[in-house]
């Protein structure tokens, strides 16, 4: 039987359907990349539907999304509870114990609600939703407070950045969420302020990015704090940016918070 | 009329292509202008008073510049991905830098004034990049990313913390705006400038450059003929011609006698012409004044003294300078029947300097013209489009008889053919305006052109 291959998830959808059914991504769009290669994330239609384990989710709205989840029996999702904008009365919820994480001022607790029933998320800041649908065997590094929810078969973790420096001068944050899945598939939705770029390196390739733009790279790439040789204050503080090295993905965000400014 | 689309900007030649935006010849083959990024194949879209609506540079649109070019990519926080060729350079504030790549050359850009900068809340230092590279800068606002193109000689004026980046050859400096007011609270007095403190001024002497800006929200743009004015928010300002004039508003709203002890007032900030201004549709929002003890040079409505307009009474015209018209107005003989002298007419003297500066900035020119009964005003383009604008004096409440009627235009419009050309009439508040439209285009298109010049000058009926 002939199927469409997504060009954002390399899922497969029914000759004819306007959205990829693992992804959402418009499959009649042309795939938009520039001159240096980062592709643009594919802006979801609205009310575009697609499908994980028994669950479907929704996205609605297009300047700031929501992803709103219809969980089968037995399927559950888990998100940061001021993510949550509505659920239906019914759908139980639980905590997930994050522990250390409030040390670095990240929520202590994750929201856990289990199927069957409809829950939505949103984040408050315009931006796109960008929804990784994770392989068996796959670790997805994203910075703090990107995540928007998680399949409860995607394992979560966090890590400490590593490196003094890193963690003074990387504006990433003291640490980063990752995201693991095991045997099966999972399904990871992040939100990205302003508009998202994902561009692939190759082994040994190197690109240099905002920390504040930095959204999410899968675990093999290599995240180093470089010192450029600018000086941005007349207390003449230097400037540094994260070093991506690859192999693998680096998503980037165009609307950041430049913690060197603020 | 319903479906008849607005006016299209026309071409002169197949090839070639004057953007209405940025006002430079081009290629007209692409999707977009090769010096701004403005979406050529997009119709003007001009508000009823005469804002034109600056349309957003298409996802991928390339900008050329020298030997390197400049791609916006994104729609919600457009990113600028920027190909420096060899011996091209830009500098830009170092926290709009989104990545860049190992081989682009990054150094510091010293500026004079840096305390007073530093006060300000202004970039102390900017960095300044050498190709051969690429890198991509942003801003953190939604919004739109504009290209503004610099001919030899053009300097213009923008807004602090809106500048994106420029190339090298382009000349910056930075002035004091001396717009202010200052208001006391006890003992402590404090000055306010309600258009940023200080403003950046941008400008090139032998060769063209760039200038990408980045504005919260939607841009609209507006061409101010010689002394026209017109007052908007202060926080809403992008950047204007330096040809531009900027003033402080004050305007006292009526109010109780608490409220007049109080004296708070509304600032805002007027821009006086000739030139051409941009505002945003995002801008900081103000607290009330308080009372004012000091201010820079303003002008002043209070509407205690003023009074304001019965529900039932005909909005008062706003006070327009007495501007040269850019039209040509015939004069009607003094003392005819049921007529006024059109000089002595006060929508005559409106409609001159607003139906000036929206033909101007539409890439048209006054056309002269024998004298007649009635006040007329005449616009020729280049590309053989002839619009001419009739105003019934005063008590003559239509020109002709009524066409297909047309609706969202004044209290009553027609649409008629003259022969091969078409007229919309306009009618309002007893007064009524004739356009006239004449020139190679379908009639959808003439329709959309004199909807546009009649929508501009009923705003003033």
């Amino acid at each position: 039987m002939e199927r469409i291959v997504c060009t954002w998830c390399q899922g497969q959808s029914d000759v004819g359907s306007r959205s990829c059914v693992v992804c959402g991504a418009p499959l009649d769009a042309k795939q938009l990349v520039t001159d240096s290669g980062w592709r643009e994330a594919p802006r979801l239609r609205d009310m575009a539907e697609f499908n994980f384990g028994a669950s479907t989710c929704q996205v609605e709205g297009e300047i700031v999304p929501v992803a709103e989840m219809n969980l089968g029996m037995g399927d559950s999702v888990y998100f940061e509870h001021h993510v949550m904008l509505w659920k239906d009365e019914n759908v139980p919820v639980s905590a997930m114990n994050t522990g250390s994480r409030s040390f670095g001022g990240m929520p202590f607790t994750v929201t856990v609600a289990h199927g069957p029933g409809r829950v939505a998320v949103s984040r408050d800041a315009t931006g796109e939703m960008v929804v990784l649908p994770l392989h068996p065997s796959m670790e997805v590094d994203t910075r703090e407070h990107a995540f928007l929810a998680a399949s409860a078969s995607v394992g979560y973790s966090f890590v400490r950045i590593k490196g003094l420096s890193n963690i003074l001068h990387g504006g990433s944050g003291m640490y980063m969420d990752r995201f693991v899945t095991q045997g099966g598939p999972g399904l990871l939705l992040l939100h990205g302020n302003g508009n998202v770029f994902e561009r692939l390196l190759a082994p040994g390739e190197k690109i240099m990015v905002e920390p504040g733009g930095f959204l999410y790279k899968d675990s093999t790439v290599q995240m180093n704090t470089v010192q450029l040789p600018v000086k941005i204050s007349m207390l003449r503080r230097s400037m540094f940016l994260a070093e991506m090295v690859g192999p693998g993905r680096v998503g980037i965000q165009s609307m950041y918070v430049h913690h060197g400014s603020e | 009329m319903p479906g008849l689309p607005p006016p299209t900007i026309p071409t002169t030649a197949s090839s070639t292509y004057l953007c209405p935006y940025c006002r430079l010849q081009g290629d007209a083959t692409g999707n977009s202008c090769p010096h701004c990024g403005a979406p050529v194949d997009v119709r003007a879209k001009v508000s009823d008073s005469g804002w034109e609506a600056q349309p957003s540079i298409k996802d991928m649109a390339r900008i050329q510049f020298g030997q390197s070019s400049c791609q916006i990519s994104g729609a919600y926080v457009p990113a600028a991905e920027i190909r420096l060729g060899g011996g091209d350079s830009i500098y830009f504030s170092h926290h709009v830098l989104l990545w860049c790549d190992m081989q682009i050359q990054i150094g510091n850009q010293p500026m004079q004034g840096g305390w007073s900068r530093m006060m300000a809340g202004m970039p102390l230092i900017m960095l300044e990049a050498h190709g051969p590279g690429m890198l991509a800068l942003s801003d953190n606002h939604p919004g739109e990313t504009i290209a503004v193109p610099l001919a030899p000689g053009r300097t213009i004026d923008v807004r602090e913390h809106r500048f994106v980046m420029a190339t090298g050859n382009v000349g910056y400096q930075w002035f004091n705006t001396s717009v202010f007011y200052r208001t006391r609270s006890g003992d402590e007095t404090e000055t306010h400038y309600p258009a940023g403190m200080f403003m950046d001024r941008f400008g090139v002497q032998d060769r063209p450059g760039l200038l990408l800006i980045h504005s919260p929200g939607n841009v609209f743009l507006r061409d101010l003929a010689a002394g026209q004015s017109t007052v908007i928010h202060p926080g809403a300002l992008v950047w204007k011609d330096s040809s531009v004039q900027m003033s402080l508003h004050l305007e006292r709203p009526a109010g109780n006698s608490f409220s007049r002890y109080w004296n708070p007032s509304t600032p805002w900030l007027r821009l006086t012409g000739p030139g051409r201004i941009a505002m945003a549709s995002v801008f900081p929002h103000m607290e009330g004044t308080g009372r004012i003890v000091s201010h820079s040079a303003a002008t002043s409505a209070d509407w205690n003294q003023l009074g304001i307009p019965r529900a039932q009474q005909r909005p008062q015209q706003p006070s327009q300078p007495q501007v040269g018209m850019q039209a040509h107005s015939a004069q009607a003989p003094a003392g005819a029947p049921g007529q006024t002298s059109a000089a002595a007419d006060p929508l005559v003297t409106t409609l001159g300097p607003v139906l000036g500066g929206f033909a101007t900035s539409q890439g048209f020119h006054p056309d002269a013209v024998a004298p007649g009964p009635t006040a007329m005003f005449h616009f020729l383009h280049d590309s053989g489009i002839r619009i001419t604008v009739e105003v019934a004096p005063p008590g003559v409440p239509g020109l002709s008889t009524p066409g297909q009627p047309v609706t969202g235009i004044g209290e009553a419009a027609y649409w008629r053919q003259e022969g091969s050309a078409y007229a919309l009439e306009v009618r309002q508040h007893h007064r009524a305006i004739n356009v006239h439209v004449a020139g190679p285009m379908s009639p959808e298109d003439q329709f959309g052109w004199a909807r546009a010049f009649a929508a501009t000058a009923a705003s003033c009926m």
